[in-house]
């Protein structure tokens, strides 16, 4: 959680945009990095974290913070963004058709530290991750790339904990059933 | 392999977006203004948060009450005396009082006539 968090964004809410700025540079990674690990290419991870920081900006009078990170309130909005994606662009592909898109086009517009392992590890998780529900994505994302709390990915999902701590062990053991294939391969 | 899974996971948090496109994304974003906030107002509280409040409510519910029970009442009253206010009803029932005092007359002078008679019938004798 950033420093001072509550104060930016107490500012920000009252239209203080270089409070925003800083939540904006402080949360833009893990969100888009939260989209483009569930959508087809850099590009639409880069439109679509634009919307959520969008709406987040816009919206922000009216949010009220009850005792959960404004984290969490961000990750929320840029999961229905991204359902709403598949939803409305194209209604008739599933998310598991998007995922079979080739990993270079995937990994377009995406900047990696140390390009050949991350891409060979992108690529892997895409194929692991067609074998898990949406919410079991969600799960894996948050809890292992994001290391959001249990609690937080509870808040995000709408669940209570135990649900989330149930869909977890089911993905991580449905995950290492994948990678083990894939190591095997 | 577990922890192979975690690792990989974990290895992505690597991945960044563009500064470029993170420059113009932030600079568009605020150039924006925001929504106008939402005054939520929670009815329910609201009216039962002050004495005054609750005594208005009351007062008009009782006013309510009374203004409906009355209107219902004078509604169905009205219904039944509009419907002694029927023309053709009112003709109906005076054509038959009519007939019953032509009935009761025939009926009188029938019996008078008789009367008459058997008085006459002694004079005569």
């Amino acid at each position: 959680m950033l420093e001072d968090e509550k104060k930016l964004v107490e500012q920000a809410k009252q239209g203080d945009a270089s409070s925003f700025g800083d939540l904006y540079d402080h949360y833009v990674q893990p969100i888009y990095r939260f989209i483009l690990l569930k959508v087809s290419s850099g590009e639409e991870a880069q439109d679509l974290t634009h919307d959520v920081f969008m709406k987040a900006w816009r919206t922000l009078p009216n949010f009220q913070e009850r005792g959960f990170p404004f984290s969490s309130w961000l990750y929320k909005i840029a999961r229905n963004r991204v359902i709403d994606h598949y939803r409305t662009k194209k209604p008739n592909t599933s998310l598991e058709d998007f995922l079979q898109v080739e990993s270079e086009e995937f990994l377009e517009g995406a900047r990696f530290e140390t390009e050949f392992d991350i891409k060979i590890a992108v690529t892997e998780v895409k194929k692991a991750m067609k074998s898990l529900t949406e919410e079991q994505q969600d799960v894996i994302l948050m809890k292992y790339v994001e290391e959001l709390e249990i609690y937080e990915i509870a808040k995000i999902l709408d669940k209570k904990e135990g649900a989330v701590r149930v869909i977890q062990h089911r993905a991580l053991e449905k995950l290492k059933k994948k990678f083990g294939k894939t190591n095997e391969k | 392999m577990k922890n192979n899974v975690e690792t990989i996971l974990h290895s992505l948090q690597r991945i960044t977006p563009d500064a470029g496109f993170c420059a113009r994304s932030k600079a568009q974003i605020i150039a924006r203004s925001q929504e106008e906030k939402l005054v939520r107002v929670n009815w329910a509280v609201a009216l039962f948060a002050h004495k005054s409040a609750r005594f208005v409510v009351g007062f008009a519910s009782i006013v309510l009450l009374t203004t409906v029970g009355v209107s219902s009442y004078v509604a169905s009253n009205t219904r039944s005396l509009a419907s002694s206010f029927n023309n053709k009803a009112l003709a109906q029932e005076a054509d038959l009082l009519d007939v019953q005092i032509h009935i009761k007359e025939a009926v009188y002078y029938d019996e008078s006539a008789e009367q008459i008679a058997l008085a006459l019938e002694e004079i005569a004798k």
